[in-house]
This record gives C-alpha cells, sequence and structure tokens, in this order.
C-alpha cells in the first residue's frame, strides 16, 4: 500500500475459540464438497460475540444503532494504541490517568488499549483459556466520563471484554449453583482491592462500559489482537481502522482491525 | 506512489447484508435471530446462520481448491493496494453480454489509465444497482431485480482469465453475482428455460461460447493462481469509476474459512472525491 505499512489487530476465529459464557459457540460445517459438488462450500452457526468484533448501540440500546448504521467515519481514522501490558496483572484496573502518561489522546480518536492479555487467547502465544476469560483487566468506572469527554466514538481492548470481570455475569453470578466460578474471582479482587470492592464496583455498574456508553453512541471492539503487542505500534499516533461486514440489523459484528502506518 | 492516510476518506463499497440478501444459486441465505433481549438478559444478543456466498464476500483459493488457501491465510498486504475500477457500462455491456480482454485496452485507451502488475481490478457492470441489497445507489436509479442480476448480468470467457494472469492481476471484484458469466456457472443447468435467450443474444450455440471445459474459469482457472475474487461488491462504487485508487477488502479473520463476509472500501483523498 504505497509506503504504508499494515497491522493485522485481529485474531483468528473458528471453531475452536472460546466463546462469551451464555452464548453459542462459533460452529462450521461443510455443506458442499469438491468430489461430489464440484466446490467447497462451508455453513456457520454463530454468535456475534466470538473473535474480533465489533459491538453496536443495539446490543444494548433498544432502537439502538446497527452496524450498518455506524459511519464508515467512526471506523477509520488517527488515534492510538496505548500500552499498558507493563503494568496488568489479573483482574488489576487501569484508569485515564495511566492512559494519559503513556500516550495523548486527541478528542475523536480511535483508542485501543493493549493490556497484552490476548497472548491468552486460544490462538495467541500462551493459550489459557481460564485466564482469558475469568480473569482479564479491566477499566476503572472514572473511564466512562473520559471516553465522553474525548468524544470517542471506538475502542477496543486486546480482551474478551472492555468491562472488568466483576462488573460482568464472570465475577457475579457465572457458575452459581455449579462450578461457582464466580467466588474464585471475587476472592482474588477481595484480597486485592479489600475495603475498595464495593466501591470500585457497585451493583448498579453491571456492564457499565456497555450500558453507560451506548446511549452516547460510544462503542467497542472486542477481542483486539493479531499483531497488537508490535512496539512500534505503542504510545504514538496512527491510523487505525475497524472493518465490520455490512451486517444491516446486527448488533455486533465479526470484523477485521488494521493499524495503518506511514512509513518514514 | 505514497497516500496521505490523513487526508482519505473511506467509501464503502459494500452491500448490505441481512436476511432479505439472496445467496448464489443452490447456496442458502442468512439467518438472524435474537436469542437474548435486554429486558430479561440486560443485554441483546443475536444468532445467526448462513452460507458465505451473500452480499459481499471474498472467496479463497480453498473454495475450490482442495487444500488451499483459507481467509485467514490471505495476508492483509494483499487484501490492500491500487486498484482500476473499469465501468464497462461506457461500452453499452449489458444483459447475457460477454466481456474480454479488449474491452479493458480500450479503457486504458479512453481513460489513459494504466493498469499495472500487481493492481487489483474492479470491474463494474452496472448490476449492483439491480441486487435486492444495494442501499446506496439514488432511490431513482435503484431497481432490485434478483433474476437480471443473478441470471443475466455480463461475464468473461477463458480469453479473459489468461489475460488477467498475464497482465499480473492480484485479484478481482464484481459488482454482480459472480465473475464468471452465469451461463458458465451451476445457472446454465437451474435455468435452461433461458438457454435460447442467451443464444439468441449472441447467435451463437452456448457450446460454442462458453465451452464446458471453460466451466467456471474465472474460479478454476484463477484461484490456483491465488487470483481470488470478491463478489457482490457494489455500495458507493458509482463514486469512483475509471479512476485508479486505493482499495482495501477486509474478510473477518475467518481461520479454515472457504470464502468470508467482507468490508470492501475505498480510500479516496479528500480532495479527490
Amino acid at each position: 500500500m504505497g509506503s504504508v505499512k499494515l497491522y493485522d489487530l485481529s485474531q483468528p476465529l473458528n471453531q475452536e475459540v472460546s466463546f462469551w459464557p451464555f452464548y453459542p459457540p462459533f460452529e462450521v460445517k461443510y455443506i458442499k464438497r469438491k468430489a461430489e459438488h464440484g466446490v467447497n462450500a462451508q455453513y456457520i452457526m454463530t454468535s456475534n460475540h466470538m473473535g474480533t468484533h465489533l459491538d453496536a448501540p443495539r446490543h444494548f440500546i433498544t432502537n439502538g444503532k446497527t452496524i450498518d448504521q455506524i459511519p464508515l467515519e467512526w471506523l477509520y481514522g488517527p488515534g492510538v494504541i496505548v500500552d499498558l501490558s507493563d503494568v496488568l496483572d489479573e483482574l488489576d484496573i487501569f484508569t485515564p490517568e495511566m492512559i494519559e502518561q503513556r500516550v495523548e489522546v486527541r478528542k475523536g480518536d480511535i483508542l485501543f488499549i493493549h493490556t497484552g492479555w490476548h497472548r491468552y487467547a486460544q490462538f495467541g502465544e500462551t493459550p489459557d483459556e481460564e485466564k482469558y476469560l475469568l480473569r482479564h483487566p479491566g477499566p476503572h468506572p472514572s473511564i466512562v466520563d473520559w471516553l465522553i469527554a474525548k468524544k470517542i466514538k471506538i475502542w477496543g481492548v486486546d480482551m474478551v471484554s472492555t468491562d472488568h470481570p466483576m462488573n460482568l455475569p464472570i465475577g457475579r453470578f457465572l457458575g452459581r449453583g455449579g462450578l461457582e466460578q464466580w467466588k474464585r474471582v471475587r476472592a482474588i479482587c477481595e484480597r486485592k482491592f479489600g475495603e475498595k470492592l464495593t466501591e470500585l464496583f457497585p451493583e448498579e455498574h453491571y456492564q457499565l462500559t456497555h450500558n453507560a456508553l451506548f446511549p452516547h453512541d460510544c462503542i467497542h471492539v472486542e477481542n483486539l489482537g493479531g499483531e497488537i503487542s508490535r512496539r512500534e505500534l505503542h504510545n504514538r499516533r496512527l491510523t487505525l481502522g475497524v472493518f465490520p461486514w455490512l451486517f444491516k440489523g446486527g448488533e455486533a459484528a465479526f470484523c477485521r482491525v488494521v493499524a495503518f502506518v506511514e512509513e518514514s | 506512489m505514497a497516500i496521505d492516510l490523513a487526508r482519505c476518506r473511506v467509501l464503502d463499497l459494500s452491500q448490505d447484508w441481512d436476511i432479505h440478501t439472496p445467496g448464489f444459486a443452490l447456496y442458502e441465505g442468512p439467518t438472524v435471530k435474537w436469542i437474548k433481549r435486554v429486558a430479561f438478559e440486560r443485554a441483546g444478543g443475536q444468532w445467526i446462520s448462513s452460507t458465505l456466498h451473500v452480499g459481499t464476500h471474498l472467496d479463497a483459493p480453498l473454495h475450490f481448491i482442495t487444500g488451499g488457501q483459507d481467509i485467514a491465510a490471505i495476508p492483509l498486504n494483499k487484501l490492500v493496494g491500487w486498484a482500476c475500477i473499469v465501468d464497462l457500462t461506457r461500452y453499452g455491456i449489458g444483459d447475457y453480454d460477454i466481456y474480454g480482454p479488449e474491452h479493458f485496452e480500450q479503457w486504458e485507451r479512453d481513460t489513459g489509465i494504466r493498469i499495472q502488475p500487481g493492481d487489483i481490478l474492479v470491474i463494474h457492470t452496472g448490476y449492483h444497482h439491480y441486487y435486492p441489497s444495494d442501499w446506496a445507489t439514488d432511490p431513482a436509479l435503484r431497481q432490485p431485480d434478483e433474476t437480471r442480476y443473478f441470471i443475466k448480468h455480463p461475464g468473461p470467457t477463458r480469453a479473459f482469465a489468461d489475460w488477467v494472469l498475464w497482465r499480473q492481476i492480484s485479484w478481482l471484484a464484481v459488482d454482480c453475482a459472480s465473475a464468471d458469466h452465469p451461463f458458465n456457472t451451476v445457472i446454465r443447468k437451474i435455468r435452461a428455460d433461458l438457454v435460447p435467450e442467451f443464444e439468441a443474444k449472441h447467435g451463437k450455440s452456448i457450446s460454442e461460447l462458453l465451452p464446458d471445459s471453460d466451466y467456471q474459469v474465472m474460479h478454476f482457472a484463477l484461484f490456483p493462481h491465488g487470483v481470488i475474487h470478491i463478489e457482490n461488491a457494489g455500495g458507493e462504487i458509482d463514486k469512483v469509476l475509471n479512476r485508479r485508487i486505493m482499495v482495501g477488502c477486509f474478510p473477518w479473520r475467518f481461520k479454515g474459512g472457504e470464502a468470508a463476509f467482507c468490508r470492501f472500501v475505498a480510500f479516496v483523498p479528500e480532495d479527490e472525491l
């Protein structure tokens, strides 16, 4: 692409990829084969919240924008990938201040947060599904007002959710009456945050970054990955693109995410 | 040639994808259903099922080649690049017509634009106006007609496939149902009732026009060379005709996929819009 270098920030997606709790998996089967039909053709069955995908407001808002109603101008443009991977451990919290200490975020930017967590995804360097799904970091609640003030429309994380597990089924009810994963997640967070736990994760903050931001058309990409760990992409200005297929009426869609870097 | 990304606007060359979008002949279209609702589960979630040859999609070599490259294996560098957008409607090409190298070489002479080795070739037949999921066309020009779209669009013969290889085209995109002529696909059998109409238009027999040995030549002859294609392109394509511009094809990163829905866009400097 002329003097522009492309970086793929998407995770591979197939039937092996872990799926979000309570959502059906990605299934694929062949319905035509070369020998019989002269062609290979597949049929897929899936929820939208797998692999690298963009959530549309409709995911949480009745009559919110669907994938096809998100302007391409929001999906392509200037932005930054902030690297917080060296300071984030299991179930840690990151704040807007931590982001701004590392890179200047301008109004209307596309903002991706590199936590390093994508390495634990199915096709990451060191796959660990429990760590990837149950014990990823998450944002401090102040990120909501900060993103709105920054007029950010599209942000994204290299994790399964933009919310902290304590604001998700994972830390609240996953496995209740069964494997009780939520209890173990909560116990780690109690040790980590002590008395501040209920202040950091009040009851009403359930899926905070979804419920509080989607009404403002501030939406996000989950499960970023691919080359997002490349150091030359971090903490600098570049051009980012998020490309879901044109799913009319879609509450979310798989997408290809790309960093475009002009080579000097 | 460099491109100033900061000055680029993105135009959408993709068609809508929903339950009304028709799949290719004998391919099931999309099913979309809500499986979670905000009122009950505090989040809304859909479940989809579909074949992959629906709406704007990219075929991978695996579609026709056992063990061929899948969608995730196609490098991003190949999917973004310079493209010549050739408008065939200026040569009066229409229902059942056959286009060939001569039209593209004429286009080079007429526009002064040289189709360079490694370029992407986007073929505008104008038939995207007939696609039921066309959205960008002026409503006055939109003429949804799926029979015309699938059965009557123009297409090439082996001469064009050979020319594409000779000119080292990287990959192709078409604003119609198939990169092949409809009567060079399974449509020849399932709409055999229209073969006489096709033959009458050309004054030749179908076996002379499209010999059996050339069946689906744009797939069979080109995929082994990695020359793949987008089908059902459209969207705002009318805004970029007869130009050489930067385009990008973005399928989701489907590991093992023989095809994938994709977003197809043009990156155009603001002052050239």
